[in-house]
């Protein structure tokens, strides 16, 4: 037992001796902790969620009308979702089993004369909702060649000798395939049109070739479904709680360091000091991300539509009816990049927003811009619109409008402002050669509609 | 058992490996975001040299540490545009509503207010070239505008750097107040006897850049200042990990070559822009301080460069484009 100065040296060794313990303790801990540290922002990144797959082409570069030729001065025009127009789609054109394979015949257009006639025989005619690139329409069909730079549609004639067409403003540019490929199909299809409740039977709606305001043109080609009234529609998506939220998992590739910010009318803005994500209180998107500095080079048309597609299948944008309606070259500083805008198909229509229900900017590095409407699943508020002609459509332009026009295209869509919700309008859409206008089927009111179709 | 050399031995043991585990957690590699040292004092030179080489001037100290942020939600408060324009110029001064902001002018001052709650203010004329024109000094009597007195130096003196933080501050005490919690952040010379004067907000500990009063000020009192007032709430989700300082040296040594800057500064704290929304959140950042009075944050969680404030966001060329449209020459 230690006495007198042993024990005072002895408690003050085993005071030491026990700071010692505490501070090794101490180091060791800090040592473990600064060298287990948290993860890295990078480490963290969440696995790229399994996105589904892209849709296939063919149908997103689809037609929004198929016209009928039925032989003489006899026509109807089917829109999507009615018999006819689904007969049709699956003999001809679904798949591309009519179109596969062949390739431009001719640079030059066919002649009038032949033009009138192909017309006049039996045939159907794919109308897209605005011309769209060559090379992406032969892509979606599975088509070989240069097709011209724009299609409007393409022409089948399933006859004896079956004849294969692509338009181009207002002119028919004939295709030829060294391969067999079965029209049968097609043509049991057109007749079984032949009768005269058949087609009323499949949905088909009569055309006709509408007269035009004073001083204006037409392409050759130009129906227009004689069209009296269509359903109300109205967007039915509402966003759950917690939509903004979820949103981010999906546009940012590290969703802790995304920051919030909550704007007045509602909205809500995400970003990671890069990429924004903007969200509206009706759910519509705006996405962008910086495109590099110094960016220059092209993208050719069919790369930004896979581009494209892949997106709005990782983000969740693929709804059911979505159609490419404008696929438009643009030029950034120094580079060529492409405008894509899309419209979903509804009770027959296109449903459409000024820059499209989605719209997107893709360039070689990739997709830069996208803006989404949240308008799926649609609702139904019941009852009808009683719209006007085409020709009384023409005609309200008409009054506004002095000195030349010339009309490419003339189609009903519903139409609404992409970031919000209620009811779309029905419209008449107008393309011109310079211009793409909507007139209110209802109201008459006519309002430019945003770049060229 | 001999217990007391037993104690010795273990002491002398105990010694050996905390002086081990102490060089070892001083000098050692560690993880980014950890709460103790993130990187070497041999890294913090090499990056030093690094920008060296690359013509930046490096005065300040490198922290070393990079403890786990997490995001800090902030809010305007309201804003009564004509309410600061009174509190300025005097409740006289009517306030007028032209390309989105608010202006207040007398003959000898102008202030613009924000969407965002941004005040600008400036004492004219409004100098044709940059801010280094002479300036004559403010009135301080009727009709002249203004609370009186606030911020003048005496006889037209150039202030000392000292004087200036006392003039900055006694203007914002006459006009309106500093953010609240602002402290004094850092003062740096503009030429010849006019000092940039900073005060910053405080959040969670740190500071809160995008809360701030600046002024500078020149031999005639303050010439200009600049106030934004973002009120920080609570800290937004989890604390992640920042990346060092170093890093974030390294992610802005493009600009700081671009700016040939001395830094004499590089902290931590929160930053964001003023928006014109509800509620937004602020990120992590390291703000790196150049010599000039300017600043560039990066932020601490992406190394992404957030905003460059030379020396502040607004200008208030919305005075000179009214005064312009008036048609009044002021100088």
């Amino acid at each position: 037992m230690p006495v007198g100065g042993d024990g005072w040296r002895e408690r003050v060794t085993g005071v030491i001796l026990a700071l010692l313990v505490a501070l090794s303790l101490a180091l060791s801990f800090g040592l473990w902790w600064s060298a287990a540290g948290p993860l890295t922002g990078e480490e963290l990144w969440r696995q790229e969620p399994q996105s589904p797959p892209p849709p296939e082409w063919y149908q997103v570069v689809r037609p929004t009308r198929l016209l009928v030729h039925l032989g003489g001065d006899r026509r109807a025009m089917f829109l999507p979702g009615s018999a006819g127009y689904r007969d049709l789609w699956e003999a001809g054109c679904a798949g591309g089993m009519a179109l596969a394979g062949l390739g431009p015949a001719a640079r030059e257009p066919v002649r009038d004369a032949e033009a009138r006639a192909l017309e006049e025989a039996v045939s159907v005619e794919a109308r897209f909702p605005a011309p769209l690139p060559g090379q992406t329409v032969a892509r979606a069909y599975g088509m070989r060649g240069n097709l011209p730079d724009s299609v409007d549609g393409l022409l089948l004639t399933p006859g004896r000798w079956p004849f294969v067409a692509v338009r181009c403003d207002g002119r028919l540019y004939p295709l030829e395939g060294t391969a067999e490929r079965d029209y049968r199909p097609l043509a049991q299809v057109l007749s079984s049109l032949e009768a005269p409740q058949a087609v009323e039977r499949a949905g088909g709606i009569p055309v006709v070739s509408p007269a035009l305001p004073e001083g204006w043109e037409a392409v050759p080609g130009l129906w227009v479904p004689k069209v009296s009234a269509v359903p109300r529609l109205a967007t039915g998506f509402v966003p759950p709680p917690g939509y903004a939220q979820a949103l981010v998992g999906r546009f940012f590739a590290d969703p802790g360091v995304v920051r919030r910010i909550e704007e007045r009318d509602g909205a809500t803005i995400f970003t990671d000091g890069r990429s924004g994500l903007r969200v509206y209180p009706s759910g519509a998107l705006e996405y962008s991300t910086p495109r590099p500095t110094g960016t220059r080079g092209s993208i050719e048309p069919d790369a930004a539509f896979s581009v494209a597609l892949s997106f709005l299948a990782r983000h969740g944008g693929a709804s059911p009816g979505i159609v490419l309606c404008e696929c438009r070259p643009v030029r950034l500083e120094e580079e060529q990049a492409w405008t894509l805008e899309m419209g979903f198909l509804v009770n027959g229509m296109l449903a459409v927003a000024p820059g499209g229900a989605v719209g997107m900017a893709v360039g070689e590095q990739g997709l830069y811009e996208y803006r989404a409407a949240a308008w799926t699943p649609w609702r139904d508020p019941g009852g009808s619109h009683r719209i006007m002609s085409a020709q009384e459509a023409l005609a309200r332009m008409g009054a506004q409008h002095s000195g030349r026009v010339r009309i490419l295209d003339v189609y009903p869509a519903y139409a609404g402002a992409r970031a919000a919700a209620g009811e779309l309008r029905p419209v008449w859409i107008v393309r011109t050669d310079s211009d793409r206008w909507a007139v209110d089927a209802v109201t008459g009111q006519v309002q430019a509609f945003g770049g060229r179709w | 058992m001999d217990w007391a050399r037993a104690k010795r031995i273990l002491i002398v043991a105990f010694l050996g490996v905390n002086l081990l585990l102490g060089y070892r957690l001083w000098t050692g590699p560690a993880a980014p975001g950890s709460s103790l040292y993130s990187v070497t004092p041999r890294e913090v030179r090499e990056v030093a040299a690094q920008l060296r080489e690359r013509g930046v001037v490096l005065t300040a100290e490198i922290p070393r540490r990079a403890r786990p942020l997490p995001l800090l939600t902030v809010s305007n408060p309201p804003v009564d545009p004509a309410r600061v324009i009174a509190q300025f110029l005097g409740p006289e001064v009517d306030a007028v509503h032209q390309d989105g902001v608010w202006l207040g002018l007398t003959g000898r001052e102008a202030v613009v207010v924000y969407p965002g709650g941004e005040v600008f203010y400036r004492r004219l004329p409004w100098p044709e070239t940059g801010s280094g024109g002479a300036l004559p000094p403010a009135g301080t009597g009727p009709g002249t505008g203004g609370p009186a007195g606030g911020g003048q130096a005496s006889g037209d003196r150039a202030p000392g750097a000292d004087r200036a933080v006392e003039l900055a501050r006694e203007f914002w005490a006459q006009r309106g107040g500093l953010p609240a919690g602002a402290e004094l952040d850092y003062r740096a010379p503009v030429g010849p006897g006019r000092y940039l004067v900073v005060f910053t907000g405080q959040a969670a500990g740190h500071r809160f850049f995008g809360s701030r009063a600046a002024a500078i000020v020149g031999p005639g009192g303050v010439e200009e200042a600049y106030g934004a007032f973002p009120v920080p709430h609570k800290p937004s989700g989890n604390a992640r990990p920042i990346l060092p300082a170093t890093e974030a040296l390294l992610r802005a040594a493009p600009l700081l070559v671009e700016k040939g800057a001395v830094v004499v500064a590089v902290e931590e704290g929160f930053y964001s822009p003023v928006y014109d929304a509800r509620e937004w959140e602020a990120v992590p950042v390291w703000r790196i301080l150049l010599g000039s009075g300017s600043a560039l944050y990066v932020n601490a969680y992406t190394g992404a460069v957030e905003g460059v404030d030379e020396p502040y966001p607004r200008r208030g060329q919305e005075i000179s484009a009214y005064l312009q449209k008036q048609g009044t020459r002021t100088r």
